[in-house]
């Protein structure tokens, strides 16, 4: 009886039709939006491939470690390289792709978007290296320093030489620089992890990184953060 | 709102591309006519925030251009824009409404509405990369709609529009036109000829005409063909 009434209701009395509905929406304040919020937008943006390929990387450290299958370690080093490449290709995205002039006319301007994708995927990285160093050096008895400088130590070089690549003109014409020097610092990863390499070097390179590999680090990383603030500076400039 | 634009000027090595313009905008459609290397996008690209200018100043009700609350009050079709390669018209737009900090259920209503206005809700879920070039700038307009903006900036948008859909997205303007600045560059002078209720003229980086334009003042067309000569 009472649906039936609200339904005779309805019907008898429509709705007006809003006045100056258009007017009162445009002088809405825009919301807040937090760095979290923000954060969490752009990882929905953030290419599955990229994530398939860091959870594959892991994936294949943990199962290694389990399985102890020989040259696990080797093998993750000299992929780290190509996690950086597509970490540096995913975030230049908008230049290779024409966005850029889009995205830097919304609210939070493409550095804003820059940064984001970068702190997403140095966390999805993070998270990598967190689980797998350990898991590796535990599995096959080597020390967790040692071993999580051999992962960082290709993947921040690459880095550093793709985020320099990708600004130069050269870089953003060819588009896949950073690719060719994953491939390279790959390569040399895979040559270093040799023991036949060793002879041509001064310094074992394990003894080099038991008592340098925490400094190299840190130099690297500094380096990173230095390319990154400058590609965050300088993507407004080719607007 | 008023649209204030003061002593702009931007200056590229030795080449001055804009040069000490002034102008004040308010609700309604501006056209602003000039051939091809007046410094038309220069200065709409200085309106939307993303180029410095060198010198002048750009405020809307007082709000500084390089500030974010007003990128808020700002909608913008660039004159060349791309897109990602996985990109479907719907994402596109969500993505942008997403990037102008449109809460997420709101975004996808007014996504499918602008959609709907820009006659493309039928291949809302079709990658961009196979549109057409008029439906790829009927996809750049929506996402340039999509926060109900204040400030409406289009560059060149009737390039690649067929002359039917000419004729849609200026009735279209028009309308948005009533609660919004609208600054709507062409070479075209019939794109904004019957739209437009302020006309900006530019040559050489400079303003040559400000104002309303009336037929009393005689036909448009040939006062610009003159002027551009």
């Amino acid at each position: 009886m009472k649906k039936q009434l609200e339904k005779l209701l309805a019907e008898a009395y429509a709705a007006p039709e809003p006045k100056k509905k258009q007017a009162f929406l445009m002088n809405l304040k825009p919301r807040e939006v937090s760095l979290p919020e923000m954060l969490w937008q752009q990882a929905a943006y953030v290419r599955w491939p990229v994530w398939l390929f860091a959870i594959c990387m892991m994936a294949f450290a943990i199962g290694g470690s389990i399985l102890h299958l020989e040259d696990t370690e080797r093998i993750v080093t000299v992929l780290m390289p190509f996690t950086a490449a597509i970490s540096v290709l995913e975030t230049n995205r908008s230049t290779r792709f024409g966005m850029s002039e889009i995205e830097m006319a919304t609210r939070f301007s493409l550095r804003s978007v820059l940064f984001a994708r970068m702190t997403i995927l140095g966390i999805l990285y993070a998270v990598m290296l967190c689980v797998s160093a350990p898991m590796l050096a535990y599995a096959f008895g080597g020390k967790l320093l040692l071993t999580a400088t051999r992962i960082l130590i290709p993947y921040l070089s690459t880095m550093i030489l793709s985020l320099i690549a990708e600004r130069s003109a050269l870089g953003r014409k060819t588009g896949y620089s950073s690719a060719a020097i994953a491939a390279l610092i790959s390569l040399v990863t895979f040559w270093i992890s040799q023991e036949q390499s060793q002879k041509f070097m001064v310094l074992r390179y394990t003894t080099l990184l038991e008592n340098w590999g925490i400094l190299i680090v840190l130099v690297l990383l500094l380096l990173t953060i230095l390319e990154q603030q400058k590609t965050i500076r300088q993507v407004e400039a080719f607007a | 709102m008023k649209l204030a634009v003061d002593r702009i000027t931007k200056q590229y090595k030795n080449k001055i591309a804009v040069d000490r313009i002034s102008f004040s905008l308010s609700e309604g459609v501006t056209g602003l006519l000039g051939a091809n290397g007046a410094g038309k996008t220069t200065l709409l690209r200085m309106m939307a925030g993303i180029l410095e200018p060198t010198g002048g100043e750009i405020t809307a009700d007082d709000i500084p251009v390089q500030t974010e609350n007003y990128r808020a009050l700002l909608g913008y079709l660039p004159q060349d824009f791309g897109y990602y390669p996985e990109f479907t018209a719907r994402d596109f737009v969500r993505y942008v409404a997403a990037l102008k900090g449109i809460e997420k259920k709101k975004a996808w209503k007014k996504t499918d509405e602008l959609l709907e206005l820009v006659g493309l809700s039928e291949v809302a879920n079709k990658k961009i990369r196979t549109f057409s070039g008029g439906m790829k700038q009927r996809v750049g307009i929506a996402q340039a709609l999509v926060n109900d903006p204040k400030i409406l900036i289009l560059d060149e948008p009737t390039a690649g529009l067929d002359p039917k859909e000419r004729v849609r997205f200026r009735n279209l303007i028009a309308e948005v036109g009533k609660n919004t600045i609208v600054l709507f560059s062409t070479h075209i002078v019939s794109d904004v000829e019957h739209i437009a209720s302020h006309l900006l003229m530019m040559r050489d980086g400079q303003i040559i005409y400000d104002g309303k334009w009336d037929e009393s003042q005689g036909d448009l067309e040939k006062f610009y063909m003159e002027e551009f000569e």
